[in-house]
């Protein structure tokens, strides 16, 4: 059963970049444009086994989708990765703190996407 | 001094400026994890430009002190009071090398034990500051044996209670070169809500040599379990190195320790205390054995004793150990050693106070040495270990040899040195590290490759402490040096970096000073003939002498500031050379000479291409191939020199090269074929003569034009190029054995001193550096042949031209009251023309412009410059003119 | 993927996910003498782990997995 990614991004080439990498992987992919849409996606009944979002993004950031992400039953669990750039380091930490499994950092390769999720996906 | 050299010494002096503001903000606001953030960034990337250099201390240093400030940013450490102290102090030891490269002028420092010494002082304090503080932060209370806190890896092994077998198993895998770490993972107890799966990270590592799996407390009853409250605790021993154990956990740094272990690491004795064995005698046999080298004799006493012992004994367990050892590392003397005192401290045996108290880590020959001192002699090591063979070995090798010599004679081991001698020499004949690496292996360590491990892990067994700066003589001498070096740094920077435009707007100003200033004489002599007051007229030529010293001075001053050594030009050569007679398959040795020697930025600049032109030149038709030189009785490779000196205010370059010569017969021939001479001319050209045609327009001597030398383009574009920025060239050569160039260039060009000259009732100025002489001639010494006319000065026929002619104007020239008439001599290349003009006045500096505009097509002039009565000079280009 | 039960054994195949833990658990204190096939397991997440560890069973079989069944084996203190 091919595994669901969640990716979260403002911008459109980013998804779209993502989607293609993870599609060839071999996983189902499901996409948000922002912390807002990404969380009305969850409460309908989506169960992602894995979520990637972007950090800076309107009207709901990836840290505060984090946090939000985190209270909901089905999402206790659920690997999360952040999408941040190498100086990004103070809001990698944040996000680290308030529940995210870990980091990508951008420009992402598709090969190091893999191998990242990976690590944190069983299974995967 | 080489571009990039000073690039990086100005890049460094800002970045260790803005260290030392971040360091003094982040005392203001120490958790600010942006500074932090951006101090590592600093430190990082002085660290890596200073790996573009040779130089070991710099990198050395800042390769602790970034160490340091990446624990800072990953909070594994605080910030405190002593760190910045530490860090500051680093950077004022950068700040002094920095001083040093540049008196030097060097890409390389030559090798000095002080500083040597400084540099590990300093990188273990910087390196103590990490340890120190995260070993405060982990445990609680202090480790009960001092002795193995000092290395974690160690420590934990020791706690974990690893069985013997395992290490050995490990020990033996790092012999084999399999790298192995330890690692502690105790994830947090909320992890599962982060989506982390402890379990899967450690299965997805390779197989353990080791491994165990706990609780941090005892598991509740079942009924009362958490599933999802974390309690595991994983410790392994992985066979994978520490970057790669880092890279898979750099998630979460904080909840795993890893180190990497090391075989003195994995080689701990454990088991029952062993009183009751008679080891007093086997160890005086076996440290007998150890310092004579004997490893059969060594290894048998300790069979011998093994088997005497009962296996779950202290003693049997350092015996397998050490048999190992011997077995795997018979080099590794600092390890049996330690193993041997792990024994007499067992059997409570402590009749050698003094050997007890040595640090084990050293081979006995440098027992009685002090810390610093094996440090550098560890350097050395090191430094021989390397494999390169830079064009700067043999100094290499030299300064090598001399700190050794130093190092060993300090200490007082002067026998040691015997041989030192012979093996440098070895080394020198053969080029390479190798004879003086054995023979310091011989001596003092070893092996060259143990000197890395006693660097990078101090042993566990020393027993004492790393030697506090104040505690030996030279250290405290070199703290003094480099703390006053520190000093003087903080007064001032010797180097600024200062925008171009502004030098430029600097140089604008004194000129119009200049200009300005010389408004002072025609103000003195009004004051005189119009309003006839003398005594004022004196005091304004007294003035102006003044400032006219004043101004030459801050002129002066200025130019130095443009000026640029020709090395900037020159540094691009060398590849050049390389590659040009690379494609023309022919051998050829560049030399360069007075690299040093300065000039003003635009003159430089403005030699660049007509250099590379000569160059080309000479490496396509100058030199011959290896075949054609031999055949000429020459060496195979051709040699081209190229010389810069300064000559008074001028700089010359000579391009030497020792090459085919150019024949001047198969000049005046090819002259006459492409019509640049007549028959006449041809005749009656002198051998120099007609070598200077090939500095004639539309003249290439290249039976087919190269690709290299440029199509059709030939060394009249190099003189026209020389000759904008007011140089001359001249060419020497002889068939067979070689051609000469030499160019020579004003130091300057921003200001020109020009002869103010009158004719037709206006004023010109013509540039004193073509100006030979001006002389009166009286009309009844002016020949006329045809119709050229002409004077003899000084034994020498000077064809003369009317400037008015020159300049189309239809006015004869106005002789003076005795009937003679004015004429400048000007020097045209090696010709003399004498130029009749009605008059001529006085020299003035002045700030030539290039005309702009319509004015920019015309033909004659060199530019127009503001006099210091407000009007314009035009001033005369003598050669466009004719 | 996932837990069959039989009889008074639990057979566990291919990943057992962290939201099994309660089950297991739950399913261990219910039977306290039951036993635990781990022949297909390819990968269990720490919170069964804990749950192993904190209320062992006995073991049927290891998983086929080498690397998995040595940690499992030193984890449970089952090491041969």
């Amino acid at each position: 059963m091919p595994k669901t990614i969640l990716v979260v991004d403002d911008s459109v080439t980013m998804v779209m970049s993502l989607k293609t990498s993870l599609q060839i992987a071999g996983f189902t992919v499901e996409t948000a444009h922002d912390g807002q849409q990404a969380l009305d996606k969850l409460k309908t009944g989506i169960k992602p086994d894995l979520i990637i979002t972007d950090i800076n993004m309107p009207r709901m950031g990836g840290i505060d989708f984090i946090r939000h992400a985190r209270t909901l039953p089905g999402m206790r669990f659920t690997p999360i990765l952040a999408l941040t750039t190498e100086s990004q380091q103070a809001k990698r930490d944040e996000a680290k703190k308030l529940g995210a499994t870990g980091w990508l950092l951008k420009p992402v390769s598709g090969a190091d996407l893999v191998k990242v999720i990976k690590q944190v996906l069983p299974g995967a | 001094m080489n571009p990039l050299l000073d690039q990086f010494i100005s890049e460094s002096r800002d970045t260790i400026q803005s260290i030392g503001e971040r360091l003094l903000q982040l005392e203001n606001a120490p958790a600010d994890h942006e500074l932090m953030n951006e101090l590592f960034r600093l430190v990082h990337t002085l660290k890596g430009n200073s790996g573009l250099f040779d130089f070991p201390e710099m990198t050395r240093v800042l390769h602790g002190a970034e160490d340091l400030m990446d624990a800072v940013r990953d909070s594994r450490i605080g910030y405190s009071q002593s760190l910045a102290d530490q860090l500051l102090e680093a950077m004022d030891f950068i700040s002094a090398l920095l001083d040093e490269i540049l008196d030097g002028g060097d890409a390389s420092l030559p090798a000095d034990t002080e500083r040597t010494a400084a540099a590990m002082v300093l990188t273990d304090s910087l390196r103590q500051l990490i340890t120190a503080q995260a070993t405060q932060e982990d445990t609680a209370t202090p480790a009960p044996e001092t002795l193995l806190a000092r290395d974690p890896a160690m420590a934990s092994c020791a706690e974990a209670q690893i069985p013997e077998a395992a290490r050995m198993e490990a020990y033996r895998q790092i012999i084999q070169g399999q790298a192995c770490s330890w690692m502690s993972y105790q994830p947090e107890e909320d992890c599962f809500f982060k989506g982390e799966d402890p379990f899967y990270q450690i299965t997805q590592l390779p197989a353990p040599l080791w491994r165990r799996v706990t609780a941090r407390e005892p598991w509740p009853a079942p009924e009362t379990l958490d599933a999802y409250r974390c309690l595991l605790h994983f410790e392994s021993i992985v066979p994978m190195d520490l970057q790669g154990l880092t890279g898979h956990f750099r998630y979460i740094p904080d909840q795993v320790q890893l180190s990497s272990l090391s075989p003195a690491a994995l080689a701990i004795p454990t088991g029952d205390a062993h009183d009751s064995i008679p080891a007093a005698e086997y160890l005086q046999t076996a440290t007998e054995h150890l310092q004579s080298g004997d490893h059969e004799g060594l290894i048998q006493a300790s069979r011998l004793l093994l088997e005497l012992s009962s296996p779950k004994l202290r003693v049997a367990s350092a015996l397998r150990w050490l048999l190992l050892v011997m077995e795997t590392r018979p080099d590794d003397v600092p390890l049996q050693q330690q193993l041997l005192d792990d024994i007499r401290h067992g059997a409570g045996i402590d009749t050698d106070a003094a050997n007890a108290a040595a640090p084990s880590s050293l081979a006995p020959n440098m027992r009685d040495m002090s810390d610093p001192i094996a440090g550098i002699i560890a350097t050395q090591a090191e430094i021989l270990a390397l494999t390169d063979v830079p064009p700067w070995l043999p100094g290499r090798l030299r300064a090598i040899a001399a700190s050794l010599r130093a190092a060993f004679t300090h200490v007082g081991q002067l026998t040691l040195i015997e041989g030192l001698d012979e093996a440098l020499q070895a080394a020198l004949e053969r080029n390479q590290s190798t004879p003086l690496a054995r023979w310091l292996a011989d001596q003092a360590l070893p092996s060259a490759a143990e000197a890395n491990t006693v660097l990078a892990a101090p042993p566990i067994a020393a027993t004492v402490p790393p030697a506090a700066p104040s505690d030996t003589a030279t250290s405290a001498g070199e703290t003094r040096k480099f703390g006053r070096r520190m000093e003087d740094a903080h007064a001032g920077p010797s180097a600024i970096k200062v925008d171009q435009a502004k030098i430029d707007r600097l140089m604008n100003l004194i000129g119009e000073m200049i200009v300005a200033k010389n408004a002072l004489p025609y103000l003195a002599a009004r004051a005189e003939n119009v309003f006839g007051v003398r005594e004022l007229s004196r005091e304004i030529r007294g003035q102006y002498s003044t400032l006219n010293r004043i101004a030459d001075e801050m002129q002066d001053a200025i130019m130095q500031v443009r000026l640029l050594p020709v090395s900037f030009v020159f540094q691009r050569f060398p590849r050049l050379v390389r590659d040009t007679a690379h494609k023309l398959g022919k051998e050829v040795r560049l030399i360069l000479e007075g690299e040093e020697t300065e000039a003003d930025k635009n003159v430089i600049e403005s030699l660049a291409d007509p250099l590379v032109h000569i160059i080309r030149n000479s490496l396509d038709h100058g030199l011959e191939t290896p075949e054609e030189r031999r055949a000429a009785g020459k060496p195979a490779a051709g040699r081209l020199t190229i010389r810069a000196r300064s000559e008074s205010d001028r700089v010359v370059i000579e391009i030497a090269d020792d090459g085919r010569g150019i024949d001047p017969t198969v000049i005046r021939r090819k002259a006459y074929e492409k019509g640049i001479i007549d028959e006449q001319t041809l005749e009656r050209l002198t051998d120099q003569e007609a070598l200077n045609l090939i500095f004639a327009p539309g003249f290439s001597t290249a039976g087919q034009v190269s690709d290299l030398s440029g199509r059709g383009v030939g060394m009249d574009v190099v003189r026209t190029a020389v000759a904008r920025v007011n140089g001359s060239i001249d060419l020497k050569s002889q068939p067979g054995e070689g051609t000469r160039l030499r160019l020579s260039l004003p130091l300057s060009m921003a200001v020109t001193n020009v002869m103010v000259i009158v004719s037709a009732g206006q004023r010109f100025g013509v540039a004193m550096d073509a100006v030979a002489e001006t002389v009166q001639i009286a009309q009844t010494n002016i020949q006329r042949i045809k119709h050229q006319t002409a004077t003899v000065l000084r034994d020498r026929v000077v064809p003369l031209v009317t400037l008015n002619d020159l300049l189309g104007l239809d006015e004869a020239q106005v002789p003076n009251e005795d009937g003679e008439l004015a004429v400048v001599v000007v020097r045209i290349e090696n010709d003399f023309l004498g130029i009749i003009v009605d008059d001529c006045r006085e020299t003035v500096d002045i700030i030539l412009k290039p005309l702009a505009g319509f004015l920019g097509n015309l033909q004659g002039y060199a530019g127009s410059a503001l006099l210091g009565d407000g009007s314009v000079l035009l001033v005369l280009n003598p050669r466009e003119l004719l | 993927m996932g837990i069959e039960i039989h009889d008074d054994t639990l057979r566990i195949s291919d990943i057992l996910g962290v939201e099994d833990a309660e089950i297991l658990l739950e399913w261990l204190l219910k039977n306290p003498g039951g036993a635990v096939d781990l022949a297909e397991c390819t990968h269990l997440h720490a919170a069964n782990l804990q749950v192993l560890m904190a209320s062992p069973p006995r073991i049927t079989n290891w998983p086929d997995d080498a690397l998995l069944a040595d940690w499992l084996k030193h984890a449970l203190n089952q090491e041969e």
